[in-house]
């Protein structure tokens, strides 16, 4: 016993908690799996929101400069997909995190979680990595005709370990995210709305309805979230291959963008310290209020 | 597994728990469901929680499983506190309860499989333990399908996964067979040297074959007596009791005229007694009586436990009480 308690303490505490985030994300996936009409309909949501890009390309232009220069010809239309894909994998991941809690305690397969050692972190990214999981696949396979259609392709492969990264790196911000605006649910059990608020702030800020660099002066900081500066870059990769200077003159202002190289280094910072600040403000959240949940008798009550 | 570094397996201290009931949103009012309770479990102890509806039984148990925080006091589970050692409690401890759900959609397999390699422990276990209750069969059945009965044996399989040497049991049995429930006894009783069991039930049988001690809580939430199951016996004003299942709902004078002190339990009245003179005396009586559809006299059990604290906490001077009185056996 006493050896085990010293495993507890220190080497088996990482692995078990990942072995216990793995198990939740296969049930979840296996869960998930028996609603097959809700999966054909996430696809077909998609589906439409490209179709409406496309229309949305054929009438709209940016202005000059809110793209580089290097994305035409179709740069506009390139943008706007390379966002799609993204929110088609990161909404329903974000959705179903935030309703979680709600939902298991609806349920009442929460309480059994909770007294099986399976904590609300661990559910939680277990719900979301089954999310994730499940809507990278679906999104991957709904986008790459267009992407062959839009001639990006050899692009993608070429610059693919670098996109991996980023995605990664996306991903654990986006996970982040997630748990924090999840954590709310523990004292309140209706946040709809609030939980729209941050995915609407979150898309603009990735330009998934125009360009950030279209806008001017201070307004510009919004690239600096994690995912605004990282699906940019993607977008240089998906479209270019490569990364290029981004901005205009009006917008250099912010001195990071006058050469691809300052341009990565500015989205690795912001990768670094968005992700790190993220998983501190989530624990912490999360932390507060379980404890807070907990002591108002309403964890597991609906 | 020996857990030994405790002398108590369940320490419980000046516990206090407040829920939220009426008031406003900016003035909330709380009203104290336990309120200093007090008491140890040690090793070999079996406990049965007593109490009247809402006394806080549950309440307490989900403190113990960590579902809810104490508002004050302590509570600690092999030495390791309840709020801050948490996963270590949870490690040896499993809570069974009605109240605990399975997503409806995943198969019995796949559940035991998930609760199983989420713990690191080997499912084999789960499965006999499955096969042995005869719900086999229903392995590869969605857990929507089950009956509340096979819900309760699967509750079990799970909960012994994590092999606990505690086991907070909450009204589960109540679903069960006949055969099945005591088959469940059976196979509980058996372990009564690895685990501590700690249970609620209405049940006397279940509570005669699971415990040897009470806690009985009082409505208010404090403990009332935590004792032997015998010593609690011969704090009873009694000694025998006669239980007569009557043909139809006589008046109080009818029972009066035994002249002997009697209470209405359910459906039963039971006449009680000090000598088997006494119950030889009502035994004459009611053979002759063509009300009576049966009766039947035995010593004092848990039974008896139930009736006589909790109905006296419950209708104390009300009309069902007959002409018993109680007041000296108070703690
Ligand atoms: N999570 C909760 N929030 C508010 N009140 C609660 C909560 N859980 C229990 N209560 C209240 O506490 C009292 C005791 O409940 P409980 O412990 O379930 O009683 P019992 O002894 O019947 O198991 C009840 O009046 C119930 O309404
Ligand atoms: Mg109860």
């Amino acid at each position: 016993m006493a050896q085990e308690q010293g495993f507890r303490g220190g080497a088996w505490v990482v692995p078990s908690f990942l072995r216990k985030v793995w198990q939740m994300t296969l049930r979840n996936l296996r869960n998930d799996w028996k609603y097959k009409f809700k999966l054909l309909l996430n696809s077909l949501y998609t589906a439409i929101n490209l179709a409406l890009f496309t229309v949305l390309a054929e009438v709209v232009q940016p202005n000059p400069g809110a793209l580089p220069a290097d994305y035409e010809p179709g740069g506009f239309l390139k943008f706007l997909f390379v966002g799609t894909y993204f929110w088609a994998c990161f909404t329903h991941p974000f959705e179903d995190t935030v309703q979680c809690l709600p939902e298991e305690t609806q349920k009442g397969t929460l309480g059994l979680l909770l007294t099986q050692n399976i904590s609300i972190p661990v559910i939680l990214m277990g719900r979301f990595w089954a999310s994730f999981i499940i809507s990278i696949l679906l999104a991957t396979a709904v986008v790459t005709p267009f992407f062959f259609i839009l001639d990006m392709v050899a692009n993608i492969v070429a610059a693919l370990p670098w996109i991996i990264l980023i995605m990664a790196s996306m991903t654990l911000f986006m996970m982040c995210v997630s748990l924090w605006v999840a954590s709310f649910s523990l004292l309140f059990k209706k946040t709809g709305v609030l939980s729209n608020v941050f995915i609407y702030g979150l898309k603009v800020s990735t330009g998934m309805f125009f360009p950030i660099f279209g806008l001017k002066g201070s307004t510009l900081i919004l690239e600096s979230v994690p995912v605004a500066s990282g699906i940019d870059l993607l977008r240089d990769l998906f479209i270019l291959g490569q990364p290029v200077a981004h901005g205009t003159a009006s917008t250099v202002g912010f001195g990071w963008q006058e050469t691809a190289e300052h341009w990565v280094g500015f989205v690795l910072q912001s990768q670094i310290i968005g992700v790190i600040a993220l998983v501190i403000i989530a624990l912490l959240c999360i932390k507060v209020y379980v404890k807070k949940a907990k002591l108002l008798g309403m964890i597991e009550a609906y | 597994m020996g857990v030994t570094k405790c002398e108590y397996v369940i320490e419980v201290k000046d516990l206090v728990k407040r829920f939220q009931a009426g008031g406003s949103f900016w003035r909330p009012k709380y009203e104290a469901i336990i309120n200093g309770m007090t008491f140890s479990v040690r090793k070999g102890d079996h406990v049965a929680i007593i109490g009247a509806n809402g006394s806080g039984k549950t309440t307490l148990m989900k403190i113990l499983a960590g579902i809810y925080l104490p508002d004050a006091g302590t509570v600690t589970v092999h030495g390791f506190d309840i709020t801050r050692q948490l996963g270590r409690v949870l490690d040896h401890l499993s809570f069974v309860s009605p109240a605990l759900n399975f997503l409806k959609k995943l198969t019995l397999r796949a559940k035991i499989n998930f609760y199983a390699k989420a713990q690191g422990k080997d499912p084999e276990p789960a499965f006999k333990f499955i096969d042995e209750f005869g719900v086999a069969n229903m392995l590869d059945e969605m857990l929507e399908v089950f009956s509340e009965g096979q819900k309760a044996i699967t509750r079990f399989a799970i909960a012994l996964l994590k092999q606990p040497d505690i086991m907070l049991i909450d009204e589960v049995t109540a679903n069960l067979d006949v055969l099945r429930k005591e088959k469940l006894l059976a196979y509980l009783s058996a372990r009564k040297d690895r685990i501590t069991y700690v249970i609620i039930d209405h049940d006397v049988t279940t509570v005669d074959r699971l415990s040897n001690k009470i806690l009985m809580l009082k409505r208010g939430g404090s403990v009332l007596k935590l004792g032997d199951v015998g010593e609690i016996l011969k704090s009873i004003p009694y000694r025998y009791n006669v239980d007569v299942i009557p043909r139809n709902v006589k008046d109080k004078q009818f029972w009066d005229d035994f002249d002997q002190p009697w209470r209405e339990v359910g459906s039963h009245v039971q006449f009680i007694c000090q000598t088997k003179e006494e119950v030889s005396r009502i035994g004459a009586l009611l053979l002759d009586n063509k009300d009576v559809i049966s009766f039947s006299s035995s010593g004092l059990s848990i039974e008896d436990i139930y009736y006589f604290y909790l109905i006296n906490e419950d209708f104390r001077g009300s009309e069902g009480m007959g002409r018993i009185s109680y007041d000296d056996a108070m703690i």
